[in-house]
C-alpha cells in the first residue's frame, strides 16, 4: 500500500497574541503535525490549549507568529474556498435564508443562478432540511443551523474541511445523530478533515487519528491510531473492546493536560 | 417555542364583538379619557382657561385645516424634519461605517466624538440661530447637528460588533475585503444602526419643536407658541395634538421599515 | 502612542480653531477665539453668574427626574404587573412616548407661570415616559421561575415585588434612568431659552440674542461638561449597583 500523500503539513507552528489587558500570551508553541490526505483527524485537549487557534491558522484567517503552515506543499498565505471553517456557533448570515447562505459561496465563484439553485437544493435534501429553503437561521433549531453550515460548506467543495468544535453547542442527543451523519456524508465523498473537539469519545468514534493537544502553550503531545489505516468508517465499532481502550487512552493523556491548566 | 405566538391580541379576551372593542380595546383608555376631559370642561369643573374643551379643539382644528394654516405650518416643520434627519442618517451612517472601516478615521474622530457625545443637543440651538438666522436653515442645521451624533456611534458601534466568525466565514468563501463591506459588515450592523436612528428620530422632533419655538415664523411649533401668547387655547391644542400625531406617525412607520428590513430576526418555532 | 494620536487631533482643532478667529479669518461673531471664551468663563464665574445658573438648572432638572422616577418607576412595575393598569396606560406611553413633549411647554407656562414649576413639569413629564416604558419592559421581561421559585418559598405578593421583582427589573429600569438622564438636561436647557428665569439655557439665549458668542460658548461647555459628568457619574453607579447583574452576564 503507497505512503498517502500529506494534505496540510505544519512544522514549528507558534502563535502569540496580545491579551485584552496587553500581555503578550503565546497560545501555540512549535506545533507539528502532519495530516493526510482525505484522513479524519482529531484534536484534543484542555480548554483554552489552542486547538481552535491552530484550525484558525490552517485556515488562514489569523496568522501565523512562527514557522509554517503548508498545503500541498505550498505555504498557506490567507484565508480560502480550498478550506472550509465549520463554527461551533453556526456562523450563518442571519439576514439570509437558508438556501441564501447555502449558495453564498457559489455566488463568489461565479456559478449561474439556475445551478446555485440546483445545487443548493441538493445538498438541502442530502442534509435533511427539505421544506426549510426559505427559512431565516433565526426559526432554526441548533441541530438545523448545523446542518446548514455543514451544507454552505459543502457547496463550495473544499479540499480541507476544518472544523471547530461544531457540535459542541448542540444537545446530547442531536450530537450524536449530527456525528453519525457526518461520518456518513465523509464516507461518500472523502476529503482531508481536520475536527477540533472536547469530546474524547467523539473524537475515537469519527476519527482515523486522535492528536492530543498539551495545556497552553499547545504542542502536539502525541497522536493515536484510532481507526485502522485503510478500514472503513463504521458506526457499528462504537461498543467493541478497541474502542473502549482507545478512548481511555487518550483520556488519560488529555487529563493530565486538564490537570496542569 | 411556540409556534406563531406574537400576534397580540386584546389583554381582556380574544372574542371580538365590536362593543367590546369599543368599550375594552386597546386604544378605549383614550376614549375615556377624552370623555373625562369633555365633561370636565364642560361642567365648568376645570375653567375654560386652564383648559379649553376638548370639542372646542375639534373645532379649532378644523377651522384651521380649512383655512389651510395648519397645512401650512405642517408642511413647514414636515420639510425641515425631513430634510434634517434623512442628511444626518446619511451622513451618519457612513461616516460611521467608515470610521469602523479605516483606522485613521476613528483615531481621528473618536476623541471630537467622546467629547461631544454627552452635550445635550438642544445647546446647538442658541448658536446656530445666531449663525444662521430664523428661517428653514438653522431648524434643518440643528436636526441635521443634533442628530448625527447617535447615529454615527450606532452605525459603529455596528460595524465594529459583527460576528467576526461572519466575516471570516465570508472571507473563506471568496469574498474580497472591499466587497466585505457590503455583502457581510453593512447587513450585519443593520439591526444596531436601525435602533440608534429610532432614538435620533424622537430627538429630532424634539429639537424640531424646541427651534421652531424659540426663533421662527413658521412651523407647528412656532404656531403653537404664537397661539398660546394670542390667547386661543383651543388652537394651540389643535397644533399640539397635531404635533403629536406627526411625532407618533413617524415613529409607526419607521416601526414598519424598521420590521420589513429586520425580518429576519424574528424568532420561530425552535 | 495612539493616545498621543488622539488628543493630537484633537489638539490640532482647537489650534486651528484659536488662529483662525486670533487672525480674523473667520469673524469673532462666528466663532470666538478661545482666549475671548476663557476671559470670559471668568468674568462670570467671578461674578458668581455662572455658578447660579448652573445650580439653578441643576436643581431643576435634579427635581423633575427624581419626581418622574418615584412616580414613573411604580407606574411602569405596576403596568407590568397588574393587567388593567397595563391596559389603561400602554396607549397613553405608545402615543406619548416617541411625541415631542416640548410641545406642552406653552401650555405649561399658561398653567404654572413662567417661573421654575412650569419647566420642572415639563421635565418631570418629559423624564416620566421613558421611566415608565423601561421600568414596565424589565418587569413584564422577568424570569419567571425567579417569582415562581419565591411564592414557593411562602413569599407574600408584596414581599415578591420588594424582594424579586425590583432587583430583577433594576437593569432595564437604570436603562430607563441612563436615557431620562439626558432628557432631563435637554428639557430643562430647552424650557429655559423659552421661558427665561434664569438657568444655563436662558442665560445662553439672552448672550444668543445680543450676539455676544463668548458667553454663548461659554455655557455650551458648561452644558457639554454637566452632560459628561452626569454620564460618567451613571456609568459608575451602574457598575456599582448592578455588579452582580454585569457579571452574570459576562459569565453567559
Amino acid at each position: 500500500m503507497s505512503e498517502p500523500r500529506v494534505k496540510i503539513r505544519a512544522t514549528g507552528v507558534s502563535k502569540t497574541y496580545i491579551s485584552p489587558s496587553g500581555e503578550s500570551v503565546l497560545a501555540l508553541d512549535g506545533v507539528d503535525l502532519e495530516v493526510r490526505e482525505n484522513e479524519f483527524l482529531s484534536i484534543v485537549g484542555p480548554s483554552g490549549c489552542g486547538k481552535s487557534t491552530f484550525l484558525y491558522l490552517v485556515a488562514g484567517v489569523l496568522d501565523i507568529s512562527g514557522g509554517g503552515i503548508h498545503k500541498d506543499e505550498t505555504p498557506i498565505r490567507g484565508p480560502g474556498p480550498d478550506r472550509g471553517l465549520v463554527f461551533q456557533h453556526f456562523a450563518l448570515f442571519p439576514w439570509r435564508t437558508v438556501i441564501g447562505n447555502i449558495c453564498y459561496g457559489l455566488e463568489e465563484q461565479g456559478v449561474s443562478r439556475p445551478e446555485r439553485a440546483e445545487r443548493a437544493r441538493e445538498l438541502i435534501g442530502r442534509v435533511g432540511l427539505k421544506g426549510f429553503e426559505n427559512v431565516y437561521p433565526n426559526q432554526l433549531s441548533g441541530g438545523m443551523k448545523q446542518r446548514v453550515a455543514l451544507a454552505r460548506t459543502l457547496a463550495y467543495d473544499p479540499e480541507v474541511l476544518l472544523m471547530d468544535e461544531p457540535f459542541g453547542a448542540l444537545d446530547a442527543q442531536t450530537r450524536l445523530l449530527m456525528q453519525e451523519e457526518l461520518l456518513d456524508l465523509w464516507s461518500e465523498k472523502k476529503k482531508t478533515v481536520i475536527f477540533i473537539t472536547h469530546d474524547v469519545r467523539e473524537a475515537v468514534y469519527l476519527s482515523d487519528r486522535v492528536a492530543v493537544m498539551t495545556a497552553r502553550p499547545g504542542r502536539i503531545k502525541k497522536i493515536v491510531q484510532t481507526r485502522p489505516p485503510g478500514s472503513a468508517a463504521g458506526r457499528d465499532h462504537v461498543e467493541t473492546q478497541e474502542f473502549v481502550e482507545k478512548v481511555n487512552e487518550i483520556w488519560s493523556l488529555v487529563r493530565d493536560e486538564v490537570v496542569i491548566s | 417555542m411556540v409556534a406563531g405566538a406574537g400576534r397580540s391580541g386584546h389583554l381582556l379576551g380574544e372574542r371580538r364583538s365590536p362593543a367590546r372593542a369599543l368599550f375594552l380595546g386597546k386604544y378605549s383608555p383614550l376614549i375615556y379619557m377624552v370623555a373625562a376631559w369633555e365633561l370636565a370642561t364642560a361642567t365648568g369643573f376645570i375653567p375654560e382657561m386652564l383648559l379649553p374643551r376638548f370639542s372646542d379643539v375639534i373645532v379649532a382644528w378644523v377651522r384651521m385645516m380649512i383655512s389651510g394654516e395648519l397645512l401650512e405650518h405642517a408642511l413647514s416643520s414636515l420639510w425641515r424634519e425631513a430634510a434634517g434627519f434623512s442628511s444626518s442618517v446619511a451622513f451618519g451612517i457612513t461616516t460611521g461605517i467608515a470610521m469602523a472601516r479605516f483606522r485613521v478615521l476613528r483615531d481621528l474622530f473618536e476623541p471630537l466624538l467622546r467629547l461631544l457625545f454627552p452635550l445635550p443637543k438642544s445647546a446647538l440651538i442658541p448658536i446656530l440661530i445666531v449663525w444662521l438666522g430664523i428661517g428653514h436653515l438653522s431648524k434643518i442645521a440643528v436636526i441635521f447637528l443634533g442628530c448625527i451624533l447617535p447615529v454615527i456611534v450606532s452605525s459603529f458601534n455596528g460595524a465594529r460588533g459583527v460576528d467576526r466568525h461572519l466575516i471570516w466565514s465570508a472571507l473563506i468563501m471568496g469574498t474580497g475585503r472591499r466587497k466585505l463591506l457590503w455583502r457581510v459588515i453593512i447587513p450585519g450592523a443593520l439591526p444596531d444602526i436601525l435602533s440608534g436612528t429610532r432614538l435620533a428620530l424622537a430627538v429630532s422632533f424634539v429639537l424640531l419643536v424646541g427651534s421652531e419655538m424659540l426663533a421662527g415664523n413658521t412651523g407647528l411649533g412656532f404656531l403653537t407658541y404664537f397661539l398660546s401668547e394670542a390667547g386661543d387655547l383651543a388652537g394651540m391644542f389643535a397644533a399640539i395634538f397635531t404635533l403629536t400625531l406627526l411625532g407618533f406617525l413617524a415613529d409607526r412607520l419607521y416601526l414598519r421599515v424598521m420590521r420589513r428590513i429586520l425580518i429576519w430576526q424574528q424568532e420561530g418555532q425552535g | 502612542m495612539v493616545r498621543a494620536r488622539r488628543f493630537g487631533s484633537v489638539l490640532f482643532f482647537l489650534l486651528v480653531w484659536e488662529a483662525a478667529s486670533q487672525s480674523g479669518l473667520v469673524p469673532e461673531f462666528f466663532l470666538p477665539s478661545w482666549s475671548a471664551i476663557a476671559r470670559q468663563a471668568w468674568v462670570d464665574t467671578a461674578s458668581g453668574q455662572l455658578p447660579m445658573d448652573i445650580a439653578l438648572s441643576m436643581f431643576r432638572a435634579l427635581a423633575g427626574l427624581s419626581m418622574a422616577v418615584l412616580v414613573g418607576v411604580p407606574l411602569g412595575a405596576a403596568m407590568g404587573r397588574v393587567r388593567a393598569v397595563r391596559w389603561f396606560l400602554d396607549p397613553l406611553v405608545s402615543i406619548w412616548l416617541p411625541a415631542p413633549k416640548v410641545t406642552f411647554f406653552p401650555l405649561f407656562v399658561i398653567w404654572f407661570g413662567f417661573g421654575s414649576a412650569s419647566k420642572i413639569a415639563l421635565i418631570f413629564v418629559a423624564c416620566m415616559f421613558p421611566l415608565i416604558n423601561m421600568t414596565y419592559l424589565g418587569t413584564v421581561n422577568i424570569d419567571r421561575y425567579l417569582v415562581w421559585s419565591a411564592r414557593n418559598m411562602g413569599t407574600g405578593e408584596r414581599k415578591i415585588l420588594w424582594k424579586v421583582v425590583l432587583p430583577a427589573a433594576l437593569p432595564q429600569v437604570f436603562n430607563g434612568l441612563q436615557i431620562a438622564f439626558p432628557v432631563s438636561l435637554i428639557v430643562t436647557s430647552v424650557t429655559e431659552m423659552l421661558g427665561g428665569g434664569g438657568g444655563v439655557g436662558a442665560s445662553m439665549m439672552e448672550s444668543a440674542r445680543f450676539a455676544l458668542m463668548p458667553r454663548v460658548f461659554v455655557y455650551l461647555i458648561v452644558l457639554a461638561v454637566v452632560g459628561a459628568l452626569s454620564m460618567s457619574l451613571m456609568a459608575q453607579l451602574r457598575r456599582a449597583l448592578l455588579q452582580w447583574h454585569e457579571e452574570a452576564q459576562a459569565g453567559r
